[in-house]
């Protein structure tokens, strides 16, 4: 059984004054389904604004989803996420933490560290006052800081160290899961692969589970299990890393991939570019959305419905052009032409 | 690394030093003047009406002259110094309690609550204030007391707007979103994470708010709307010897520079305030 199961994930934001009948909707998450294994690193890629972090932050209920339904293991007992109520949702939350981006933004200036860490245990009356040194000098300890800067404030430490108290703090009421939402993109190159580091290292020692959002597919190669690739809204693309590296299938992917750079001079680069302009969320081409800036793109593709499509080997993809050829009989989501 | 102490970087802001002086000056006289004043600042005595200040007449008894009825300027400006530090202080302290709070639900709340909550600030905002608080001490009877609270009512919208700028700058911040994100109330995300965060400017709103919190009462005072004459507060004193500004003109000079001061006094001390607090709150960057 997963430790999470989110199912046609949607999450639509309106704007537009209360007054005016036309109310444009942004379709920020469009139909997102996936699975996330206990143990394991589940990575969402994309670009800015393909909705990657408002699909995190809908599954911890950090916004508000529209559509859909995510399905936890909580100790065996399943629950769906977007069903809990107020109560029961402040409960589950010890479950389910967050990492985020902003080095700078994410710590409250006027707490100092232990307070910061240990904020959560207190919330939850998990913690004697009394003991509130203690647990934040373990907490700051198991993140590879010095037990001593518990005393400090946040403004006192680099960014790298500021992601460490925010993994800290996330660590605090011990989830089963962590949607790191791209937690090392504000960082030096040297504070990355700490950090980066010192996730695995505590994914380790305490089977987490991360859904762990980035840009940046170097990072992500070194510590996603499997990766899902998002454009606009939907998910294109996923599949176990190596092989989503190794042989990308839909024509996003290999876009994206053939722009990381790499450190070997040899290998001769072919970067794929892409046409046009991103596109808007508020007004996503008609098909498949993607068929305006596709190399691959036919007629067809503007009628294209895009739906994700088993593959087999772990794999699927939204690809008409893809699939039309490749269909497996035990897909659950078969297209329909 | 530790950060300079609070009163370290104070002494780098010779101004605000200034101005914190004054205002102690002016506590100072009015601490002193429960317990001794030269004369009594009530005592009516005819004989000695107009009373020349020492400066000008070596043999006065008086320091600074007597007014209309002969009583002593200098012992009534410092008793008007307990009322008027009292008046700055209290309207200052219920009207930024009572703004914050709005301004922060509001701020937080978003939404209709929002909308509803500005609109009527506006409209209070649009009318003249000193208009406002005369139409309310009218109301309620021309007294020091509801003159305080016409100008209390009448400052309400300047501190609700500021704690809710600040409410909307600190509830964006992603710390914010952790404190969600771990289960934190409400009640206490504004308590622990958004409060805290909006104090700096709130400090500074408050400080210069109480010259003009004082300025204002004087003027309710001055236009006979505050409490009786025999009561020293300094904008009535002035009112009071306004007429006879050309035979004794130095009556009106003691209630008018302490008004004066006491501004300057807040004036600075807010400007230095904001200065020793607002890079320290932001953080490095």
């Amino acid at each position: 059984m997963p430790l999470l199961k989110v199912d046609r994930l949607k999450t639509h934001f309106f704007v537009g004054s209360p007054f005016r009948r036309q109310k444009t909707v942004i379709r920020a998450v469009d139909g997102v389904s996936f699975e996330l294994e206990r143990g394991e690193t589940l990575a969402l890629v994309g670009e800015s604004g393909c909705g990657k972090t408002t699909a995190a932050r809908s599954v911890l209920r950090l916004e508000e989803p529209t559509a859909g339904s995510a399905v936890f293991d909580l100790d065996g007992e399943l629950v769906s996420i977007f069903d809990l109520d107020k109560e029961s949702l402040r409960r589950w939350r010890r479950k389910a933490q967050m990492a985020f981006q902003d080095p700078f933004g994410s710590l409250n200036p006027r707490m100092n560290v232990a307070d910061i860490v240990t904020e959560g245990l207190r919330i939850h009356r998990l913690c004697r006052p009394s003991a509130k040194w203690e647990r934040a000098a373990e907490l700051l300890e198991s993140v590879g800081m010095d037990a001593r800067h518990a005393a400090l404030y946040p403004h006192e430490f680099s960014g790298g160290q500021r992601q460490r108290i925010g993994i800290a703090r996330a660590l605090a009421l011990e989830p089963d899961l962590i949607a790191a939402d791209e937690p090392v993109s504000a960082l030096d190159v040297s504070a990355q692969a700490q950090v980066v580091n010192l996730m695995q290292d505590l994914q380790e020692r305490m089977g987490l589970s991360y859904l762990f959002i980035s840009h940046d597919l170097s990072v992500v190669r070194h510590i996603a299990d499997r990766v899902a690739v998002m454009y606009l809204g939907k998910i294109v693309e996923t599949g176990p890393k190596a092989e989503l590296y190794e042989n990308p299938v839909h024509p996003y992917t290999k876009a994206l991939l053939s722009a990381v750079p790499s450190l070997d001079p040899s290998a001769g680069r072919s970067v794929l570019r892409l046409s046009g302009d991103a596109p808007s969320p508020a007004n996503p081409p008609s098909g498949c959305a993607f068929h305006p800036r596709c190399p691959m793109a036919e007629a067809s593709c503007a009628n294209a419905p895009q739906t994700l499509v088993n593959i087999g080997g772990g794999r699927a993809v939204a690809c008409h052009l893809v699939t039309g050829s490749e269909e497996r009989s035990h897909s659950p989501r078969k297209e329909t032409k | 690394m530790k950060e300079t102490p609070f009163w370290r970087r104070m002494l780098k802001h010779p101004m605000a030093l200034i101005g914190a002086a004054a205002l102690a000056m002016f506590a100072l006289a009015a601490l002193v003047s429960f317990v001794y004043t030269p004369h009594n600042p009530r005592e009516v005595d005819l004989d000695v009406q107009h009373q020349k200040p020492r400066l000008m007449d070596s043999d006065s008894d008086y320091w600074l002259g007597t007014d209309n009825v002969g009583r002593d300027i200098l012992s009534r400006t410092m008793a008007g110094a307990r009322i008027s530090l009292r008046v700055g202080i209290l309207i200052v302290v219920c009207a930024g309690l009572i703004g914050s709070l709005l301004g922060a639900v509001a701020g937080y709340a978003g939404g209709w609550i929002d909308n509803l909550l500005m609109r009527i600030l506006d409209i209070m905002m649009a009318l003249p204030g000193i208009l406002l608080a005369i139409v309310i001490v009218t109301i309620l009877g021309p007294s020091l007391q509801n003159a305080m609270i016409a100008v209390t009512i009448v400052s309400i919208p300047l501190y609700a707007r500021v704690m809710r700028a600040e409410t909307l700058r600190v509830k964006s911040q992603e710390f914010v979103e952790a404190a969600r994100a771990l289960g934190a109330s409400d009640f206490r995300i504004l308590v622990r994470a958004i409060l805290p965060n909006c104090a700096a400017p709130l400090i500074v709103q408050i400080t210069l708010g109480m010259g003009t919190a004082i300025l204002e009462t004087a003027g309710l005072s001055y236009l006979g709307l505050g409490d009786e004459p025999s009561v020293p507060e300094w904008g009535r004193m002035i009112a009071e010897e306004f007429k006879y500004i050309r035979e004794a003109w130095w009556t009106v000079i003691p209630p008018l520079a302490s008004i004066s001061l006491t501004t300057l006094g807040f004036n600075l001390l807010g400007d230095g305030l904001r200065d020793i607090l607002d890079p320290r709150l932001r953080g490095r960057s």
